[in-house]
């Protein structure tokens, strides 16, 4: 008998966010999300753990953030036209340096686009969505495996950093039913910030570059969260020297991280003289196609980021030093080829194999463009 | 095993769905292979032309939409029509002799052309069986998982009283095709 | 020191508000409520949106967290959820909690979750200058409507009944004895409650319609409201432009929303689990 079982991708993400110790969650439904909230509706009250339904996507978050400050795990998860709702909130999230975890299960946009076929094209919204400049962390798993264990990570990076994490899923991931072995709790590492009792409302107090810790309401002294932008205790202020100060410490949390928080994974790439960039299902075809061509005695490699934001920057210019070919594919009209354009030099040579009709590149597609680029 | 695809074509609420659960659970289950499932879902779901999509290898399941579609079997034209596009030319396919009259587009297919939903109807009484008899020919013909196997994991999966049932479903199934 | 100070942040002083706003009054009235109930002030958090009245959790020494526009009701919702135990108070203005938030204010009501709010109704935009708000009065000229306002107002407490809130009271900054009681009370509920408590504007609603200082504009206030024990005798005709004040709706038969989802909803699923685990 196997250990492993069939679950669905989004159940996945479920089952890893109850293993990661995530204790509330407030959704609002939206194909291709749904089964998340529909699992956890059915799993959280068993454990005394909190579930509720909002008005809207807008409020989901809101409720999130007000549990999350109450010192709860939080998660909620969505797609395209719900996340777009959600920046509002995402950012006094990151204003404010609040942990939570965001699931966006891609769909085809803009609007309400193609509610029921996967896309990748939230690659910049991610990054970019809320107003004013911000920090952000986005996950981005292909495999079942990989769905439980960048769930739990996000969970982590998120108490750790004291900032949203955002986990990208493709609708075909999500929404198949695939084999895995869950971890055993003992195997499943979980980090959780231990509020202390707080004694001051000097809350914000910490040095750029440093690990900020968790503070949360009731927890002995009454403390002040804003989304205005504010000083060391909270409390709201223009001062020009003191928002330049909060600013950098915000980016700068992440960016000092970023070793830590970048995780890719690197397929035959040892001798590549090509190498394909993708994620979600598109890194999945492009394995097949990667395998399917080096049986063509073709030397070519594949780059998966598990995290797009922070942007797998040093390491891709490590690569860079010896291939000199890129070939980036991705379910839209392209966006995470003006990160690859960024970080490369001229005498990278680039090409782009995109998409954005809701049907996924198959193995054979991505093959035929990486034979006319050993041309 | 390789990689081996197969396809199950219906209209919403025929069972397909509950078919290809099973079958990718024994594989995973009960031999430890490898398996991807992918149905159709909510809009499409009741009435609609639905399909599963099931996926089985030795190995980690790398690609996971079908594409080379090794056995395909349907139960209605609109399906038929919609769904037979990617199934490879030496392809194992099963249709239901008066719900799939138009057999346009065939290939060099091994075709078994049997009048499943009505014998389903006749003996067993109800269509809530198509799931298990689609699985019971689905392994007689493509051997992908054990008929031992089978038969263990429905006779647990069954629900209350109605194992007995089930299991003329699975002898229904082998004696059609 | 008076015993409601310890409720007040001085270190947060000065607030933003003009001179004579009836803002102050609520402040104090709600820092009183505490006082009386003699709570402590890490058990409760004070949540607001945006606005004038979007400031005032800064000046309370509690827990206070300052969200978006018209969304307070939804931060609570997760305190209240995650911590019961807690008085969760929301403090919203009239554009803040009927315009931009209007969704989450009935759908807070129908849910019966036992967050405490005080809606200011001072019909206006203030913090942005004096736009018209869905509770401005019709005619009236603001910094949008300078021809005079052509849109009906809301009856917020009316709306809150019909939303199914189980705690709806009004009152003026005119009746300040009043005003804090009612406050207290709504403190005492345990489901939705709304006070709403009509303030004056006179700086960006009065200047521009003939009541340029706080006295004219409390004056207009008292006018236009009446005890619901006079409201009651009254005849439809001398009721137009007259608001009943006090507590307008009190039902404590239905259950508050976190306590139904602990005590019932949990024990329930628990208990069908057990129920699985045995088969």
């Amino acid at each position: 008998m196997s250990k492993r079982k069939v679950f669905q991708g989004n159940i996945i993400v479920a089952k890893a966010a109850i293993a990661a110790g995530c204790d509330f969650f407030a959704g609002y439904p939206i194909t291709p999300s749904s089964e998340v909230s529909q699992h956890l509706s059915k799993e959280f009250p068993k454990m005394g753990r909190d579930f509720i339904q909002m008005e809207d996507e807008i409020s989901a978050l809101g409720a999130c953030i007000g549990a999350s400050l109450s010192g709860k795990k939080v998660l909620t998860a969505t797609s395209g036209p719900g996340f777009s709702l959600m920046q509002e909130h995402l950012g006094l999230a990151v204003m404010a340096e609040i942990p939570l975890v965001i699931v966006n299960v891609m769909r085809g946009g803009p609007s309400t686009g193609i509610p029921t076929k996967p896309s990748q094209a939230d690659m910049m919204q991610t990054r970019w969505g809320t107003h004013g400049d911000h920090p952000i962390i986005v996950l981005y798993p292909a495999f079942a495996d990989e769905i439980f264990s960048e769930t739990v990570r996000a969970f982590n990076l998120s108490e750790k950093f004291w900032n949203p994490v955002i986990l990208l899923l493709d609708e075909v991931i999500a929404k198949a039913h695939e084999d895995i072995e869950i971890p055993e709790k003992k195997d499943i590492n979980i980090y959780t910030e231990k509020v202390n009792v707080i004694k001051d409302l000097n809350i914000y107090d910490r040095n750029i570059g440093e690990n900020p810790p968790r503070v949360d309401f009731f927890k002995g002294y009454p403390i002040h969260i804003d989304g205005l932008e504010h000083d060391s205790h909270g409390w709201p202020t223009s001062d020009p020297a003191t928002a330049d100060k909060m600013q950098h410490l915000r980016m700068q949390k992440i960016y000092h991280f970023q070793d830590e928080i970048i995780k890719f994974n690197e397929y035959h790439m040892e001798d590549a003289e090509i190498m394909v960039f993708a994620f979600g299902v598109s890194a999945r075809a492009a394995l097949s196609a990667v395998r399917e061509a080096r049986d063509e005695g073709i030397k070519v490699g594949l780059f998966q980021p598990l995290t797009i934001w922070p942007f797998p920057k040093k390491a891709l210019q490590e690569r860079f030093r010896k291939v000199k070919k890129v070939l980036t594919v991705e379910m839209n009209m392209g966006q995470i080829k003006y990160e690859i354009e960024r970080v490369s030099s001229d005498d990278v040579m680039k090409k782009t194999l995109l998409r954005a009709n809701g049907i996924p590149f198959t193995p054979k597609e991505i093959v035929n463009s990486i034979k006319e680029f050993t041309k | 095993m390789e990689r081996y695809e197969i396809r199950l074509g219906a209209v919403g609420g025929q069972g397909i769905i509950t078919a290809g659960a099973l079958l990718v659970d024994i594989a995973v289950e009960k031999e430890g292979k490898h398996a991807l499932e992918s149905p159709t879902y909510t809009a499409t779901v009741r009435g609609g032309p639905t399909k599963v999509d099931i996926i089985l290898s030795d190995e980690k399941i790398v690609f996971p939409q079908a594409s080379q579609i090794d056995c395909f079997i349907c139960t209605y034209q609109k399906p038929y029509d919609l769904y037979k596009n990617r199934v490879k030319d030496d392809a194992i396919v099963v249709v239901d002799s008066n719900l799939v009259p138009d057999l346009g587009g065939t290939k060099n297919w091994k075709l078994y052309k049997i009048p499943l939903i009505h014998e389903i109807k006749k003996q067993l009484g109800n269509i809530v069986f198509t799931s298990v008899v689609t699985l019971a020919i689905t392994q007689k013909l493509t051997n992908i998982i054990d008929y031992d196997n089978m038969v263990d994991f429905v006779k647990n999966w069954a629900p209350k009283g109605t194992t007995e049932l089930n299991m003329k479903a699975i002898e229904l199934g082998r004696n059609l095709v | 020191m008076n015993k409601y100070e310890k409720y007040i942040r001085y270190q947060t002083f000065p607030t933003p508000w003009c001179p004579g706003c009836g803002d102050g009054i609520v402040l104090k009235s709600i820092a009183m409520a505490f006082s009386d109930l003699n709570l402590d002030p890490n058990d409760i958090i004070v949540i607001a949106g945006i606005g004038c009245s979007g400031r005032m959790p800064t000046f309370f020494n509690t827990n206070t967290l300052h969200t978006t526009h018209g969304r307070a009701l939804t931060f609570a919702t997760g305190v209240k959820l995650s911590r019961p135990d807690k008085l969760v108070v929301v403090i919203s203005g009239d554009g803040d909690a009927l315009a931009i938030g209007g969704n989450h204010l009935i759908h807070a009501a129908r849910r019966n979750i036992g967050i405490k709010m005080i809606l200011i109704n001072n019909g206006v935009y203030g913090m942005t200058g004096g736009q018209v708000s869905p509770l401005t009065p019709q005619k009236f000229i603001t910094e949008t409507t300078p021809y005079g306002n052509i849109e009906p107002k809301f009856h917020p407490a009316e709306l809150m009944i019909a939303a199914r809130a189980t705690f709806v009271a009004r009152e003026t900054v005119n009746r300040t004895v009043q005003l804090k009681e009612v406050i207290k009370k709504s403190f005492q509920h345990k489901g939705f409650s709304v006070v709403e408590a009509i303030s004056n504007c006179h700086i960006n609603l009065g200047r521009k319609n003939k009541m340029k200082n706080p006295v004219k504009m409390t004056k207009w206030i008292a006018e236009r409201t009446v005890t619901k024990a006079q409201y009651e005798k009254m005849t439809t005709e001398e009721r137009a432009h007259k608001y009943p004040v006090g507590i307008l709706e009190e039902n404590t038969d239905r259950y508050e929303y976190s306590e139904l989802y602990h005590k019932h909803i949990v024990p329930a699923a628990k208990e069908a689990a057990k129920k699985n685990n045995k088969k």
